[in-house]
């Protein structure tokens, strides 16, 4: 059984009379484990589709099953749940809190997920030295390289295990050596059986996944496997 | 509890990190909670040192006189009466009080004063203590001797102004007429507001009957007297009212007064007072509150990217609620503790610049901190809404 099935999605923005297909009819399956890069001109809908499968937006039309649940039917706290331990975000722009050192930052999804204070600190500290980071616990985002912001994202997506990482452009503000390390990061995960779903312009990054979806006019035009 | 030592100190990191706009916002709260306390404070030290004072006349002490109203005849109170009220078991002591204006004489000095004719019981009745020599006594009254105690105005005015020194043993003349002076009064030690209504007493005080035959005065201006302990004011009132009546005659009317009655009529007055007061100085919290509202909800908007990062991450709506209530209740405490200070200093410093009794109300403290927390969750709850309503992916966008 597929781990996400997309039935037939669409997604209609209203602004005013103007109505934006942003997805005009996705069918898709992913499986556990399976390693996915997005692409497709600017557009042409690839973060509505992975907002979409992260729970964080709703599809106007069409049917998302996670993990065997039909999403539609959740509430608010169960998809917070989703968000929460199913599924881990990775951002362009990284989205650290500000004012919450590297440490804090990781360790917010494990507050929301009511773990106490002693676990959380051994934990957080755990993914940060997993990430290669365990040396700048203390650091706030603004005293962090590129790089280094987004290890510490990406220490925060996994704080509680998550099956899933959706991680939307994740390289698109790094330079060359900081999108590799990180695409190393993500190589290993996927090695221990996280699924990745990926969204970049790049093909080199792209290289590093089993399949390229190409997205054109919110619709899929072809999967194919990447030439690694 | 530990979860909720770690949101507090999550509240704090966000409050701390604005803090002249968290101060501004608490300045509602603040200015509130200070006249609250400060004003319920002072009414009840008022109220006290006001009381105390009262009571220092004695405070079951009550007075009755004749009175004419339109439908009754004036028929004056006359030694029977005295006489009559001394048998009744519920009165302890009594004194008449007759009182005429006289040039009082010493030297070539004069004055003219109230001379005031009284029993033997009438300085312990009213609390007065002596200051120099003695009272006169019972066996002085019934045998009309001539013997006066003066009050410090008197001894003021007559006699250190014009250096003449002691005047207990010297004779001075009330009218035409020698008085021997045995004592002199100490002055009536008031410590609340009344002491600036109270005029000096200038006052000479001569036995009763002294009076009658020396100058001829019978009326009775009224009768002072004391209730037995445990005695209730408002039954005596009753009974002594209606037997006035039947000894007097229907169309008569006598007026009481009872200082036990008056001192808690005058209580309860000034606690209405008091509460009106610092219903409007609540008032000011109210507005503290809408204070927090608006900055909350700049808050909530300047803070909508985070809160789109925290749903993101698995913040539920109660989550995001809770936080952000729990900021509005704590920047009311925390404004609340600050106005807590500055009321019980404030007052404090205003008590005893007025020499009035150190009093704070702890009722008016626990009444400003919940009602301040109340407002703060009140006022809290809209803001604290609108970010928990906030669409994860539009939170995320917004810049
Ligand atoms: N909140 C919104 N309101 C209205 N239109 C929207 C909204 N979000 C996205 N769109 C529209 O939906 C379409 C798809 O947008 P989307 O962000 O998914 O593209 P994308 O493939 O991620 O592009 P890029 O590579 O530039 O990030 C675009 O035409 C965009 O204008
Ligand atoms: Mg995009």
């Amino acid at each position: 059984m597929s781990l996400i099935k997309l039935e037939n999605i669409k997604k209609v923005y209203e602004m005013g009379k103007i109505k934006v297909h942003a997805l005009k009819g996705i069918t898709l399956s992913i499986n556990a484990a399976d390693y996915l890069a997005i692409m497709g001109p600017s557009g042409s809908g690839k973060s509505t589709l992975m907002n979409i499968i992260g729970c964080l937006d709703v599809p106007s039309h069409g049917n998302y099953i996670l993990d065997g649940k039909k999403v539609s039917k959740l509430g608010d706290s169960e998809l917070a749940q989703i968000r929460n331990k199913q599924v881990g975000f990775v951002f362009q722009t990284f989205n650290l809190l500000p004012r919450l050192n590297a440490q804090k930052n990781v360790e917010l999804p494990l507050i929301y997920a009511g773990m106490l204070k002693k676990e959380r600190e051994i934990k957080s500290k755990k993914l940060l030295t997993k990430v290669g980071l365990g040396h700048r616990a203390h650091h706030l985002p603004s005293e962090l390289s590129g790089g280094q912001r987004q290890r510490v994202a990406i220490a925060r997506a996994l704080a509680n295990n998550p099956k899933i990482i959706l991680a939307d452009e994740p390289t698109g503000n790094l330079d060359t050596t900081s999108g590799e390390e990180i695409m190393q990061i993500f190589d290993s995960l996927n090695r221990e059986g996280v699924t990745i779903i990926l969204v970049t312009h790049e093909a080199f990054i792209a290289d590093h996944t089993t399949h390229i979806i190409h997205l054109l006019d919110g619709e899929i035009g072809k999967i194919v496997a990447s030439s690694k | 509890m530990n979860r909720f030592f770690e949101g507090f100190s999550q509240s704090l990191a966000n409050l701390s990190g604005n803090k002249t706009r968290s101060f501004l916002t608490m300045l509602g709260i603040i200015v509130g909670v200070f006249a609250i306390i400060g004003i319920i404070s002072i009414g009840e030290a008022g109220k006290l040192s006001i009381k105390r004072d009262l009571e220092s006349f004695g405070s079951n002490l009550a007075a009755i006189w004749a009175e004419k109203k339109s439908d009754t005849i004036y028929k004056p109170l006359n030694k029977y009466d005295v006489e009559f009220l001394k048998n009744l078991s519920y009165i302890e002591e009594l004194s008449p009080i007759l009182s005429l204006y006289r040039d009082v004489r010493i030297e070539n000095y004069k004055l003219q004063t109230a001379i005031i004719g009284v029993n033997e019981n009438y300085f312990s009745l009213n609390n007065r203590k002596i200051d120099k020599g003695r009272f006169f006594t019972s066996f002085e009254n019934q045998h009309f001797r001539r013997v006066c105690v003066i009050t410090e105005g008197i001894k003021k005015d007559l006699f250190d102004r014009n250096s003449i020194e002691d005047p207990v043993g010297k004779v001075i003349k009330i009218g035409d007429f020698p008085f021997f002076i045995i004592g002199v009064i100490k002055k009536v030690e008031l410590k609340s507001i009344l002491a600036g209504l109270v005029r000096e007493e200038r006052d000479v005080y001569i036995p009763e009957n002294t009076m009658k035959t020396t100058f001829g005065v019978n009326r009775i201006n009224y009768i002072l007297f004391s209730l037995k302990k445990g005695i209730k004011p408002n039954v005596v009132k009753k009974t002594i009212t209606s037997l006035f009546k039947i000894r007097k005659g229907e169309n008569t009317y006598y007026g009481t007064q009872f200082i036990e009655s008056q001192i808690k009529q005058f209580t309860s007055l000034m606690t209405t007072i008091t509460l009106i007061i610092a219903l409007i100085g609540g008032l000011s919290l109210l507005v503290g509150g809408i204070g927090i509202m608006n900055i909350m909800l700049i808050s909530v908007t300047e803070r909508t990217k985070e809160i789109g990062i925290k749903k993101a991450i698995g913040a539920t709506e109660g989550m995001i609620l809770k936080e952000f209530l729990q900021e509005a209740i704590i920047l009311s405490l925390i404004g609340a503790f600050i106005g807590t200070i500055i009321g019980i200093s404030i007052t404090v410093l205003l008590e005893l610049a007025i020499k009035w009794q150190i009093y704070i109300s702890p009722l008016a403290i626990v009444i400003a901190i919940v009602f301040s927390t109340f407002i703060g969750a009140l006022f809290g709850s809209i803001p604290a809404k609108k970010a928990s309503a906030l669409h994860p992916i539009d939170a995320l966008r917004y810049e």
